[in-house]
């Protein structure tokens, strides 16, 4: 090889061996990399797309529910209007991208939406109702503020005055818990037969594939309500702060469910 | 004969190239349908929602709650398989 000064050589050279293994294991490389990953981005976007779709389900729940309890329990008379505050949560089954695309563990997905109805409008002498709603998993339960708390532990008196003590009450902790139990048992028959030429027909053996599967999805969601006092104190210094005691803790939910679904499929093939 | 060698590597990986190109972009292809599938569905539900919007929020008497606003459709095999 002539090679001048200043020049590129015109020919890398590499070992024969190192050559050939390159080559084979380059394709084998490619294929790994390349498939894995265009299965991973398929999964992911599969994912995205339940959560987007779900997300926007549950919001719009949320409301339309909210809404509907709203115009219709106006629990404080004709023209007293009602304030709603409204939590769904749901647990949702979610495509399980590391197997097999098949259903997967359920997810939470919660959404919330605070509605004051007024139409045509609030009377004076009226009270609206205070409405706190619950909705896990479709079961909808209905609380009135006022069962809590009186009229006198309200924040502020009939006539507008702050009170130094007054009661709260509220949605506390949220506690979720979800098990997915799944089972599956595939059976294989082969029944070996002669072989027979008959009309230019082959048959050689028949194989039958039953294939069952089960899936139990159990999911408990605890939801508790708080009663709190709050206080004005004022420090030494003169400035007034806020204190807050924890009267009472109740639960308004804890109910397990539990969804079962099973399913089964024979596949034959005949040679 | 070096050279020749040389010319049938550049086939072999235009061909693989060719052939993976083909059912690649019909694996994009039906990932994108499947992404329309559900994008629409996003958008029609919206519709839906929006149409009940004044009917939900009024309180007249026989009133019954409406939900779910929207079913999507099925997804189809030929929205998915490109042909």
């Amino acid at each position: 090889m002539n090679n001048k000064k200043g020049q590129a050589p015109l020919e890398i050279t590499r070992s024969p061996v190192l050559k050939h293994k390159s080559l084979t294991g380059q394709a084998v490389l490619e294929m790994a990399i390349f498939g894995s990953l265009i299965l991973f981005i398929f999964g992911v976007l599969i994912s995205q797309l339940q959560r987007l779709n779900d997300q926007q389900y549950v919001q719009m729940e949320a409301f339309r529910r909210a809404l509907y309890q709203a115009c219709r329990n106006n629990t404080g008379g004709s023209g007293a209007g009602s304030s709603v505050q409204y939590s769904l949560i749901q647990n949702r089954r979610y495509a399980d991208t590391s197997n097999n695309f098949r259903k997967g563990a359920t997810q939470i997905l919660s959404a919330g939406a605070s509605l004051s109805w007024a139409v045509p409008e609030i009377k004076k002498d009226t009270e609206a109702a205070h409405l706190i709603i619950v909705n896990v998993n479709g079961d909808e339960k209905i609380f009135s503020y006022r069962d809590y708390i009186s009229k006198d532990n309200d924040r502020y008196d009939k006539d507008g005055n702050e009170r130094t003590t007054h009661k709260v009450f509220t949605i506390g902790n949220t506690n979720f818990w979800s098990n997915l139990y799944f089972q599956e048992t595939s059976k294989k028959k082969e029944t070996p037969t002669q072989i027979t030429i008959d009309n230019k027909l082959i048959k050689k053996a028949k194989i039958t594939t039953d294939r069952w599967s089960k899936v139990e999805d159990a999911a408990t969601t605890q939801v508790q309500y708080d009663i709190l006092e709050k206080s004005k104190v004022v420090q030494p210094d003169g400035t007034v702060a806020e204190s807050e005691v924890l009267l009472k803790t109740g639960d308004l939910y804890n109910n397990p469910q539990i969804f079962t679904s099973e399913h089964s499929s024979v596949w034959e093939t005949e040679f | 004969m070096r050279l020749k060698i040389s010319k049938n590597r550049k086939g072999q990986s235009t061909l693989e190239t060719a052939l993976i190109f083909i059912v690649l972009i019909a694996f994009l292809m039906g990932i994108t349908n499947i992404w329309l599938w559900s994008n629409n569905q996003i958008v029609q539900r919206q519709v839906q929602y929006n149409n009940s919007r004044v009917e939900a929020g009024t309180a007249i008497d026989g009133y019954t709650l409406k939900w779910p606003v929207y079913t999507p459709p099925d997804l189809t095999e030929s929205e998915v398989i490109f042909r």
